[in-house]
């Protein structure tokens, strides 16, 4: 009898030791340490900023926008952007379609194309310009954004996690806690899409977000 | 006997009058915009109002003109849930820019105006912010159009807006903004008074077995509003799981479409975007299609 309300006990004692470990997995798997978005620039550092000297000469004229769709980085789309209409157009990574696109919109073509592949290589997901305004002045910065590695026991669920960068033309403000400001309101963090950001650099800042754009 | 006819005559006569609808013309109307843009030249002299104390007169003029001459360059916001108010925007900057800019007039001298029987009085909490929005892209330094989507989402209410119906700052981000298709519709009626009709609603999707060519003959004889869902058009995460619900409001401007690709190109706030999708996608972000039909022969 005391050997069966042992073997009961000893049973929800496992089960809730099962829980604990399922709760404690699912949390550290949904967390996601401030530590890495830096160790990602750090890795990446030299690529980031290859790209953004890219995207810079493309964008000269036209404005572009870079989406991958797909984890595996094969379906991307691409937004073309003339004075009056954005052109959004899906492709398969290494689609002939895509060189004649970029000519028929006037991009330069071999440039586009290294930064696409560039962007593959360092698992970026997004590339694009905000336009932003301070003072009444509008501004514009560089974003871009890469999934974070994420382990989950049910990927079917998974909330995806994406580090964003914003790299500024100019330096910026932070607090002691490494918070983006406004310019003009030294008191008041800036964010963007309701996001806080923190620093890398005085020009690059990152955060956390569940959209990659 | 007689004088009971005439009175019953005229009061049927008024009653058909006040009956008829309002048509949207094809092509932008050119006269009203002359006439708006002269209304506001001369409204150059207006003094700083009392009600919106954070929005100089200039810098109100300035945006009211900006949207006269270029309006399809209005923008609703980059995080906001303003998109249904833009569409709604859309078709009364281009078929009635005069009446807008009156409105708007008034709305900044007298912080109440009429737009038609609707009436636009914003509540002290708006009055206050507005002017103030940060964060939002170009609507950051259009101060006009940031009154008139706050006026237009404190006016209209729907269930999406039950739990939250009183605005509080930042709000243009929340439900409170938020729009269903019922209620989209009724501004259409209420604002436009177009004999608006739709198929769909906010969580079942419309069935059409030629649901590209269906929007392509509405298209052709009005103007066609999509209630669809974002997420799947334009993707912003890559979880497994999308949420099936619809999240936005766009123009529809021309569809094409060839075997099952089909070329969408719509308004959606400040941009005329065009884009390619399958059929199946379409019929998966597809819920809600609202039109209105064009004037046979325009009178511009």
């Amino acid at each position: 009898m005391v050997f069966h309300g042992l073997s009961i006990k000893r049973r929800v004692m496992n089960k809730q030791n099962f829980i604990f470990l399922i709760a404690s997995v699912s949390l550290v798997s949904c967390t996601v340490s401030k530590t890495y978005p830096k160790e990602y620039y750090n890795q990446h550092q030299a690529t980031l900023h290859e790209m953004e000297a890219q995207y810079d000469k493309i964008t000269k004229q036209k404005l572009i926008a870079v989406a991958f769709y797909d984890l595996d980085f094969n379906d991307l789309s691409i937004e073309m952007k003339t004075d009056t209409v954005r052109h959004i157009y899906d492709f398969k990574y290494g689609e002939k379609r895509i060189s004649d696109s970029l000519l028929k919109f006037g991009y330069d073509t071999t440039i586009t194309l290294q930064l696409i592949n560039n962007m593959r290589s360092i698992g970026c997901t997004w590339i694009n310009t905000l336009d932003y305004y301070t003072d009444g002045n509008k501004k514009l910065l560089l974003f871009m954004s890469a999934p974070v590695k994420q382990f989950s026991l049910v990927p079917l669920l998974q909330k995806r996690k994406y580090y964003l960068f914003h790299f500024y033309e100019q330096p910026q403000y932070y607090d002691d806690e490494g918070r983006l400001l406004e310019k003009t309101k030294l008191r008041q963090l800036r964010k963007v899409n309701s996001e806080v950001f923190w620093r890398i650099s005085d020009k690059v800042c990152y955060t956390i977000s569940g959209k990659f754009r | 006997m007689r004088q009971w006819l005439i009175i019953l005559f005229i009061f049927i006569s008024l009653a058909t009058y006040a009956q008829r609808k309002n048509i949207p013309g094809k092509i932008a109307n050119k006269p009203d915009r002359i006439k708006a843009l002269a209304l506001l030249a001369s409204a150059d002299t207006m003094r700083q109002s009392i009600h919106w104390s954070n929005i100089t007169p200039k810098e109100f003029l300035d945006n009211l003109k900006k949207n006269i001459e270029h309006p399809l360059k209005i923008s609703a916001g980059r995080s906001t849930n303003f998109c249904a108010f833009g569409a709604i925007t859309y078709t009364c900057l281009k078929n009635e820019p005069l009446r807008y800019a009156e409105c708007m007039l008034n709305l900044y001298q007298y912080g109440e105006a009429l737009y038609r029987k609707i009436k636009l009085a914003p509540s002290e909490t708006i009055k206050n912010e507005a002017g103030l929005m940060i964060y939002q892209g170009d609507l950051d330094v259009h101060p006009a159009d940031q009154v008139w989507f706050l006026s237009l989402a404190h006016r209209f209410k729907g269930y999406l807006n039950f739990l939250n119906r009183r605005y509080s700052k930042g709000d243009e981000n929340t439900l409170w903004a938020a729009t269903n298709l019922a209620k989209f519709n009724r501004m259409l009626r209420k604002l436009c008074k177009y004999k608006v009709s739709s198929r769909g609603s906010d969580l079942f999707r419309p069935q059409s077995k030629d649901l590209a060519g269906f929007l392509k003959e509405k298209l052709s004889g009005g103007e066609v509003y999509l209630y669809l869902n974002n997420a799947l058009l334009r993707k912003k995460n890559h979880n497994r799981v999308q949420k099936r619900i619809p999240t936005h409001y766009i123009v529809l401007i021309e569809i094409n479409y060839e075997d099952s690709q089909i070329v969408l190109k719509y308004w959606d706030g400040s941009y005329k975007t065009l884009k390619e999708v399958s059929l199946s996608a379409l019929k998966q972000i597809v819920y809600g299609i609202s039109w209105v039909k064009y004037k046979e022969k325009s009178d511009e």
